[in-house]
């Protein structure tokens, strides 16, 4: 652990950072070096059926791999890793992604913040990231929903294990990604949602997995307009 | 005297069941399945065989042009078919996701045992 960062090392007891990945072998080495040099916390990342090396390039940094069968989306990633923390004990998951936008120094943030709002997930929020047109799309989602959020595609959270065992039910498997969706589930169990600002930078390589094409973004936008009138007051 | 279409149409109906039962025994369609099939095909024969039955029932329900009944039935048990192949889909993803993320860590699992056994194997022969 280092000595500059002002948190100790016993918030990171049970807690499990989950990395989901699809070809990340430009960044993942990177990625979980740059968690394992500050902080000693476990790190496991899941292999959504990559076809590069990206697997044994994060078991070379150190972490633990898990490798689906085949490539589901990096929302059954993150179940996975769901279910892995589960079964070994661990309490809190932090979720990051593997492209390099989010810095090591935010998961301590975000287990902190877990205890201190007594949340049961916690959002690492970045809405300046974001280009106009998202951000018009998260101002359409927030009155949809009524969801007080500035950032609802942040990969970077923070789950305790109560909310990992509501998102493991298998109502929680049908959604692609952990957004709309899920944050709709959490509200409807009653369960707490805070959102906490942190730093974030571009990808350090290739482009969004999500939104490479105009007709994936209208898909998205068409797809999570559906999903929240369905759910309204859900 | 009834007419030669209705007489092709009752014999789709037959042909129909017959092949719900060929694919059946040589188990290439679930026998859950079978009873909508059955259906149809039961209607096939009726309607082929009955033909005024239709007639009948349009007149009953207020159908001006009778025969369309038999389309406008066929459409919506169709749009019916579908829906409920899209929710069996549905729970079917649900469960290959849940299969996909149980093997991946038994996988995890059995080659950390694996492992550990090779690697006191080579202590013992040590």
């Amino acid at each position: 652990m280092s000595s500059r960062h002002p948190f100790s090392q016993s918030i990171f007891e049970n807690c499990l950072v989950v990395i989901p990945i699809w070809n990340e072998s430009a960044s993942i080495k990177t990625v979980v070096q740059s968690i394992k040099e500050k902080y000693t916390v476990d790190v496991l990342v899941v292999d959504d059926g990559s076809t590069d090396n990206s697997g044994d390039l994060a078991e070379d940094a150190g972490a633990e791999v898990v490798r689906l069968a085949m490539n589901m989306g990096a929302w059954t990633a993150i179940q996975t890793g769901f279910r892995y923390a589960l079964l070994k004990g661990y309490t809190v998951v932090v979720t990051m992604d593997g492209d390099g936008q989010h810095f090591a120094e935010s998961i301590p943030l975000l287990i902190k913040q877990l205890a201190t709002n007594q949340a049961d997930v916690i959002i690492g929020s970045n809405p300046e990231r974001a280009s106009r047109n998202r951000r018009i799309s998260w101002a359409f989602f927030r009155m949809l929903t009524s969801f007080d959020l500035q950032d609802f595609t942040s990969g970077l959270k923070a789950y305790n294990d109560r909310a990992m065992t509501l998102l493991l039910r298998p109502r929680a498997h049908l959604f692609d990604y952990q957004d709309l969706g899920t944050l709709l589930l959490i509200r409807r169990a009653g369960l707490t949602l805070c959102e906490v600002p942190v730093p974030m930078q571009k990808r350090l390589y290739g482009s969004s997995r999500i939104f490479f094409n105009w007709w994936q973004v209208i898909r998205y936008m068409m797809l999570s307009t559906v999903l929240c009138l369905s759910k309204y007051r859900h | 005297m009834i007419p030669f279409y209705n007489i092709i149409t009752a014999f789709l109906g037959v042909c129909t069941a017959s092949v719900i039962i060929v694919l059946i025994r040589k188990d290439k369609l679930s026998v859950n399945y079978s009873l909508w099939w059955g259906i149809l095909a039961a209607g096939l024969i009726i309607f082929g065989l009955a033909p005024k039955l239709s007639d009948y029932i349009g007149e009953m329900l207020g159908v001006h042009y009778p025969p369309i009944l038999i389309v406008i039935i066929s459409i919506c048990l169709l749009f019916i078919k579908l829906l409920f192949m899209d929710i069996h889909r549905s729970t079917h993803e649900q469960q290959i996701r849940i299969l996909t993320e149980r093997l991946a860590l038994y996988e995890k699992e059995n080659s950390k045992k694996c492992a550990q056994k090779s690697h006191s194997s080579r202590i013992n022969r040590k």
